[in-house]
């Protein structure tokens, strides 16, 4: 068998065609996939939308439980009242029990007494503006740059200090009691 | 907003548009070339047809992430004969593959076709017994009377590797046959 005999064989063998419902059905599969394409929402529109969800869920995450701004109680003069003496308690020694165990109530009581770290509503109200006002175009991101290089400029600039008056020192004499006779306190 | 989802499905649909043109002006000829490749594996006309119909719904699914348009030929006919292979691979294990013959149009004397059954049967079983890479040369060279040129362009190989790959590949044939 030489070269081109088989090369003809195989082309032979291989010459096979489709069976004519082929095309047809091979069209209408396309068909169904464009359309479930078509169907399908673009994820482009998606991923804008999930990142500014991701934002908003953010700054709401980290509002503050209260609510609104709090608002600066006025000062109504008020007589002081009269000062009462408290009276001071004298020191017990410590009991056997304490000094066995060290509680845990001071570390607690520690832990709570230390304050609260929270976001002033005001400020979260003005990020929340200052997005608001970023997505609706309100705000020109371009001018932010502009801001941003005037701060860094000011920052930079060389601080002069300021003279300081000249004050002479405070000399306090030393207190000296006077004894009363032959009394006591 | 919705200007901004307006506008993406605006360049979607005019992107997806030209694509489908393009698909569709070619879906014959790609039809054609998946269902010759996949035939080249498998022998069997409605397994070629369905596995073509795969391989060209996957690729359709995907041409839209397709850099080069003009490699869309090579990539059909890769995805087409993996899916060929796989599908061979578990036919394999499902039925006695040495049982089965290949399509052969039956002729007006019944034992010219048995000849020709025959002789069909001895050529792929000769092509089966090839590497896979001497394989794939073999049947695109041997469809829509592809040369050297086209067979590289489709399996992004050298022409010369190509050459030499065919040569080998016909002599094992001939060793095979004779």
């Amino acid at each position: 068998m030489n070269d081109d005999s088989l090369k003809r064989e195989i082309e032979e063998a291989l010459a096979v065609e489709p069976s004519p419902e082929f095309s047809s059905r091979v069209r209408q599969r396309i068909a169904d996939q464009r359309a479930k394409r078509s169907a399908r929402w673009p994820w482009k529109v998606w991923a804008p939308a999930l990142a500014m969800a991701v934002v908003a869920i953010a700054v709401l995450l980290y509002r503050p439980a209260q609510g609104p701004a709090p608002v600066q109680p006025e000062r109504i003069a008020v007589a002081a009242p009269p000062e009462v003496p408290v009276p001071v308690p004298a020191p017990k020694p410590p009991s056997p029990s304490t000094l066995k165990a060290p509680s845990k109530a001071p570390a607690l009581k520690k832990a709570l007494l230390e304050p609260e770290v929270l976001i002033d509503p005001r400020e979260t109200a003005a990020f929340r503006s200052f997005l608001n006002g970023i997505q609706q175009q309100r705000i020109d991101p371009s001018i932010l740059e502009a801001l941003f290089e005037a701060a860094e400029k000011s920052r930079s600039a060389a601080i002069e200090t300021m003279p300081v008056a000249g004050l002479e020192p405070i000399v306090i004499p030393p207190v000296t009691v006077p004894e009363k006779e032959g009394g006591s306190l | 907003m919705n200007e901004y989802s307006e506008w993406l499905a605006g360049t979607d649909t005019v992107m997806n548009q030209d694509l489908d043109r393009e698909f569709e002006v070619q879906l014959l000829d790609f039809s054609r070339l998946a269902f010759r490749v996949a035939y080249g594996v498998v022998r069997h006309r409605e397994d070629a047809e369905d596995i073509a119909q795969e391989s060209l719904t996957k690729a359709y699914r995907s041409l839209h992430m397709l850099r080069e348009r003009d490699r869309f030929r090579a990539w059909l006919v890769r995805i087409t004969w993996r899916l060929a292979i796989d599908h061979q691979r578990s036919a394999k294990r499902r039925i006695n593959w040495e049982a089965t013959t290949p399509d052969v149009p039956p002729t007006h004397d019944a034992s010219e076709t048995l000849v020709l059954r025959e002789r069909s049967a001895r050529l792929w079983t000769a092509i089966d017994a090839l590497p896979e890479k001497l394989r794939i040369v073999t049947v695109l060279a041997g469809i829509e009377e592809h040369d050297l040129r086209q067979v590289g362009l489709l399996l992004d190989l050298p022409e010369g590797t190509v050459k030499s790959r065919l040569f080998l590949a016909r002599q094992r044939l001939r060793e095979l046959l004779s």
